[in-house]
């Protein structure tokens, strides 16, 4: 099969046509993307390489989290590179940079669904984005106030605890 | 839609998270360290530490400087080069009493038992490691004669696993015991007077004198990197800070000295002292009554990075620090020790 198959074509506002692929969710749902916004994931633009019918399977990725992805790629890949001094490429820095932030104001639950996509999906400036995301969430926790968070069981007996905390107090007397 | 059900991430993408943690705010990977034993193992490995200073390519966060303070304990003069933090929570580290902190690079520090009489007694101290690699005392350098003053400086790559340091001694009368300057690969050594600076070129092993201006002379000077790379000075003058840097002139090797930039320090009323200089990072550290405060050589901003006393010629302590905890059990005790 060729490349082409699984890639068809929108036209543009500004009248121009623009090749498109259709990614398909764990939960089958259908989305039709740009083809430069979906290569924004290398693991997709593989797959495009690749070829085939009836749209690209994303079998770890369910159409909300997907969605979201995509939201983050459409809007990265629509950037142009104006000349990098230019006022423009300012202006385009902040508004991205304001829409980032934006995405990133959902729960943790969401956040860390779209870490495994990112990571599934090879979007490095996603993944970047996230796990910084979550990394700001808990700089300042408690291990316990951590623990909550994710779930997590403190699983250290009450000696390595202590041993930990001994080795810690003589690291930072 | 349903929010999805929190799914804790898979290790590799709990290291990409940590990973992501701020460098000049080592407590948090201290405390997520704490959570559970995979995340523990997690960013104590060596893989772990190789990526976070990777990840972080700027240069190293300043975490804090030392202090040398003299003190009289029982009638004899005692000192303590005692760590001062300067990162939002990096966390104290403990004083090294009857020690004076000569230099710093790269986590480690070089120290100087004060109370020696006769031989030169040193030590290379790496506060953040885990248990007894902290502290390697050093032999004594063979030396004809204990001069009369001398000054030394440490020099090493910044290194997680420790590798080997080298240590550049300098016993010469009249060189001041002011913390040196690594500027590109010549070592610098400010002279008593602030007359003269001894420079010594590491790669041609080459010893020189290089004449300050008449502005340093007798004055309070901190070595620094100018923003063109090469050697530059800082000295207050009144509520001014001046930052000069050196030209080396076409021929003949005639040096001469540029006063760059001029700071106006009347905002931070009384500048009680000029301390130190972070190189790398292009920080001049000022005491006043009110704290510790850093000074950007480039921007000329002004910010608060601690509280307390400090005196002429603080150390800066310029590190990433990600933890080692729980390794003290599972590591060979035989140990590697440094190379000196």
């Amino acid at each position: 099969m060729a490349a082409a198959d699984s890639c068809d074509g929108i036209s543009t506002s500004g009248g121009g046509w623009e090749k498109t692929v259709t990614l398909v969710s764990s939960d089958d749902a259908r989305f039709e993307v740009r083809e430069a916004a979906a290569s924004l994931s290398q693991t997709v633009r593989r797959m495009i390489r690749a070829g085939g019918d009836g749209g690209i399977p994303l079998p770890k990725v369910d159409a909300r989290t997907l969605s979201t992805v995509l939201e983050y790629c459409n809007k990265h890949a629509a950037v142009p590179a104006p000349a990098p001094e230019s006022s423009s490429a300012e202006a385009a820095a902040v508004d991205l940079e304001w829409f980032d932030k934006e995405l990133m104001h959902v729960d943790l639950a969401t956040l860390c669904s779209l870490i495994r996509a990112a990571d599934y999906l090879e979007v490095a400036g996603l993944l970047d984005l996230t796990c910084k995301t979550v990394a700001d969430m808990i700089k300042s926790k408690t291990a316990e106030e951590i623990r909550q968070m994710f779930g997590i069981q403190n699983d250290f007996t009450p000696e390595e605890e202590e041993q930990l905390s001994r080795e810690n107090a003589g690291v930072f007397e | 839609m349903e929010p999805p059900p929190l799914r804790a991430p898979p290790d590799e993408l709990v290291e990409e998270i940590l990973l992501r943690s701020p460098p000049d705010d080592p407590a948090s990977l201290v405390r997520a360290a704490l959570v559970c034993k995979r995340w523990c193992r997690l960013v104590s490995a060596h893989p772990f530490r190789l990526r976070f200073r990777g990840l972080h390519r700027c240069p190293a966060p300043m975490l804090g400087f030392l202090c040398n303070d003299v003190f009289h304990a029982g009638g004899d003069e005692a000192c303590s080069a005692r760590f001062v933090r300067t990162a939002a929570s990096c966390p104290p580290l403990a004083s090294r009493r009857g020690w004076h902190a000569l230099d710093a690079r790269a986590g480690r520090v070089l120290l100087h038992r004060a109370a020696a009489a006769q031989a030169i007694c040193l030590a290379v101290w790496d506060p953040l490691a885990a248990g007894d690699s902290r502290h390697l005392d050093l032999p004594a350098p063979a030396l004809p004669r204990r001069p009369r003053s001398w000054n030394a400086a440490l020099l090493c790559d910044d290194d997680p696993d420790g590798g080997p340091f080298r240590i550049v001694l300098h016993p010469k009368d009249h060189v001041d015991a002011v913390r040196g300057a690594l500027v590109g690969d010549t070592i610098y050594f400010v002279c008593q007077r602030r007359t003269r600076v001894l420079r010594y070129d590491l790669a041609t092993r080459a010893m020189s004198v290089v004449h300050l201006p008449p502005a340093s002379h007798n004055q309070r000077i901190v070595l620094t990197t100018a923003e063109g790379g090469g050697l530059g000075f800082a000295r207050m003058d009144g509520y001014w800070l001046g930052l000069w840097s050196m030209d080396v002139g076409g021929g003949g090797g005639a040096v001469e000295w540029t006063q760059d930039r001029v700071i106006d320090l009347r905002t931070l009323l009384p500048v009680i002292d000029l301390l130190g200089f972070a190189h790398g990072l292009g920080i001049v550290l000022v005491g006043t009554v009110d704290g510790f405060f850093s000074v950007d050589q480039k921007s000329g901003s002004i910010n608060k990075v601690g509280d307390g006393p400090g005196f002429y010629n603080v150390v800066p302590f310029v590190s990433f620090y990600t933890p080692a905890l729980g390794t003290a059990s599972t590591t060979d005790e035989e140990g590697s020790s440094s190379n000196a």
